[in-house]
């Protein structure tokens, strides 16, 4: 579904908002799709009976977050005039990485105008959308908890690793190897790799920890 | 002429200095120590991998 389609939607759900055709929930919701259709929507809309609490900016985003963490928790999510038997599933139907990804098949208008005029009724939702994917890659990168620091001294260590090969301890033993007998010949590149690892430990010992 | 001529060296390569036999790639390590000892050369690490060389 293209952003004429949703834009369509958007103006059937205002003229049954202006008709007073509908609850304050779902036009606070509406609202807020509406103020989110200006901008880039991230929302892939699936559901198959009832309007569903979806969001495509920030402001839906906390809506949404408020909604799963309040009323998830049981499974059932109850409002004054709704009652709302959802069924959440946050691994499905992904429509890939387009913005405003609305499933045509799903959310049409016939399913609005007939959630409208079922309103007290209670059915299944199942939504998923791109924001739940985005929270989990939010949360996933929170959950590395990596430093700043500790990524500049990774990369400090790494530089010095690419360099260790052009020191002069290196050129030094390298320059050797022609005037050596065969058996060390063979042990220049093993001490050579030693050493180096060696001196890895010494920058290691700069991330500090406990020192007994 | 050769210069090697001048110098005591067997054909393995051995050096008779003293009544001691020596290769001459040890020597060669024994004076890369000494002249790193007499520059004042803080590296423990070349050190330590010339004188596994040379024990070696």
């Amino acid at each position: 579904m293209n952003d004429n389609d949703f834009n369509e939607m958007i103006k059937k759900a205002q003229s049954m908002i202006q008709n007073n055709q509908i609850p304050d929930d779902i036009k606070a919701l509406v609202n807020n799709l509406q103020n989110s259709n200006s901008n880039t929507s991230n929302v892939s809309y699936n559901s198959s009976n009832n309007v569903t609490p979806n969001c495509s900016s920030n402001v839906s985003n906390n809506a949404y977050n408020t909604y799963r963490n309040n009323n998830y928790k049981n499974g059932t999510y109850t409002s004054n005039s709704y009652n709302y038997s959802s069924n959440y599933n946050p691994s499905s139907n992904h429509t890939g990485s387009s913005n405003s990804n609305y499933n045509s098949r799903d959310f049409n208008k016939t399913n609005i105008n007939s959630n409208i005029q079922d309103k007290n009724n209670s059915s299944n939702n199942t939504y998923s959308s791109t924001s739940n994917e985005q929270n989990n890659s939010n949360n996933n990168l929170n959950s590395l908890n990596i430093d700043m620091e500790t990524l500049m001294k990774i990369q400090n260590i790494m530089s010095k690793m690419k360099n260790s090969s052009d020191d002069d301890m290196s050129k030094l033993l390298l320059s050797l190897k022609p005037y050596l007998r065969n058996g060390k010949k063979e042990k220049i590149d093993e001490y050579i790799q030693l050493i180096k690892m060696g001196k890895m430990t010494q920058l290691f010992d700069l991330f500090g920890g406990e020192k007994k | 002429m050769n210069f090697l001529n001048f110098l005591p060296i067997d054909q393995e390569g051995k050096i008779n200095l003293f009544g001691f036999s020596f290769y001459t790639d040890d020597l060669l390590i024994l004076a890369i120590l000494f002249f790193l000892y007499s520059q004042k050369i803080n590296d423990q690490f070349l050190y330590i991998a010339l004188i596994l060389l040379l024990i070696k």
